[in-house]
């Protein structure tokens, strides 16, 4: 019983770590998206003030 | 004679006849969970209704569970509604924005859920089943809810000691933690300061929430009704366009919901199912599960402090538990008595968040992995 439950932890862990490990990196790649969103309005504001009339 | 007889008539339906040193003693211990809460101000929310509880359900021939309020009450404990319900309430009043802005903080929200397996294994050991240690376990995030949730799955007869650890060691958080940090970090260590975190938009916001219930639910599914619960209530307050909802969910639900569930886990709380040698275990096991995720949120804290090169206080580790938001504060107070320049709240916030999601995965992982 104990044998089943020391390995019942070990697995239970690792599963743990690898789920929080995914979740690191989706928020790591919504960053990226943050960054994208970031230089798309950058881009529009310098678009807007563009004063060379192309 | 006849006066006689019926006085002894009235005396037999009396409680008095029936009281035990049993409920004796829980009478004392309902009153001091409302002195706790009165006098300490520890949890009052909590301990309170939970303390009155104790008192009602432990007086002779009352039977509260057996008819009427109690009764009814008892079915949205036993089915999970409240401890879900909670969790939308929780949800609604938590901010991811700090973990957002630091993900890594999540391993130590993962960190510190070694407690609550190496506790079931310990409970196994003692002569609990696989189960009944899991719902042991689970008090070693020191969040109610999630105890009172896992107890439910997991261990219904062991409800009542499971709560009283889990809400008594939420309520000790500032008196547990403080010296395991201290013990486990130098003075250099505890006085680094952390840069601040960055603003994060209003979409990776919106996203997260929705994120985490598809990418936690679709690897273990048995978590899906806590995380859920916890992201649409997130979602309700991240989204804008729900601000009635998530001030309800985050004020007069969860504030309705504590109250008839801590109530309701009192009522639980009968002498002659709580006044056993397992609750005693219980108890003891549960400090252990508590002080041993503190240490090890703490070293995966430490872990990250070298792996950074000193840019992460080990102390945030500390909050990986899920008592939220008090490991939070017990990691900034800790950070501000080795360096008064130090501001380490919002970076224990999202360990802290992290831990709620930690403890989550966790015993959802357990409960697929038992049943």
């Amino acid at each position: 019983m104990v044998v089943s439950a020391i390995y019942t932890a070990i697995i239970g862990f690792m599963v743990l770590f690898l789920v929080m490990g995914i979740l690191v990196f989706s928020v790591k790649w919504m960053y990226v998206l943050n960054l994208l969103d970031k230089a798309k309005e950058r881009d529009k504001a310098l678009r807007k003030n563009d004063t060379t009339g192309k | 004679m006849d006066v006689i007889e019926r006085l002894l008539s009235v005396y037999a339906v009396t409680g008095i006849q029936a009281l035990t040193i049993g409920h004796v003693v829980m009478l004392m211990v309902g009153s001091m969970f409302i002195y706790l809460a009165i006098t300490k101000k520890y949890e009052p929310l909590i301990l309170l209704p939970l303390g009155f509880g104790v008192i009602m359900t432990n007086l002779p021939l009352g039977d509260l569970l057996g008819h009427g309020l109690f009764e009814q009450l008892y079915i949205p404990l036993e089915t999970e509604v409240f401890p879900l319900l909670i969790f939308v309430g929780v949800g609604a009043l938590t901010d991811f924005g700090p973990l957002i802005a630091y993900p890594y903080s999540m391993l130590c929200g993962a960190a510190a859920q070694a407690g609550i397996f190496i506790v079931m294994v310990i409970s196994v050991a003692l002569g609990f089943t696989l189960a009944e240690g899991a719902a042991i376990g689970s008090t070693g995030g020191a969040d109610g809810p999630i105890a009172v949730w896992a107890a439910i799955r997991l261990a219904p007869h062991l409800l009542g000691p499971i709560a009283a650890a889990a809400y008594s060691y939420m309520a000790l958080v500032p008196l547990i933690q403080p010296p395991i940090m201290r013990a486990l970090t130098t003075q250099k260590e505890r006085a680094t300061m952390m840069e601040q975190l960055r603003p994060v938009s209003k979409r990776e916001k919106i996203i997260f929430p929705i994120a985490l219930t598809v990418l936690v639910g679709v690897i273990i599914p048995e978590a899906i009704p806590l995380v859920g619960a916890l992201a649409v209530g997130n979602l309700l307050r991240e989204s804008g366009v729900t601000d009635r909802l998530a001030s309800t969910a985050g004020n007069e639900m969860i504030n309705i919901i504590t109250i008839l569930l801590t109530l309701t886990v009192g009522v639980t709380m009968q002498a002659e199912t709580f006044l056993v040698v397992a609750t005693i275990q219980i108890m003891v096991v549960s400090l252990l599960a508590f002080a041993l995720g503190t240490a090890t949120g703490v070293i995966m804290g430490k872990i990250l402090y070298f792996l950074t090169g000193g840019k992460v206080n080990p102390l945030i580790g500390s909050a990986g538990v899920s008592a939220i938001p008090m490991a939070a504060r017990v990691s900034q107070n800790e950070g501000r008595r080795a360096n008064d320049q130090s501001y380490l709240l919002m970076h224990a916030m999202g360990a802290n968040v992290a831990g709620v999601i930690g403890t989550t995965v966790s015993i959802g992982i357990l409960i697929a992995l038992i049943s």
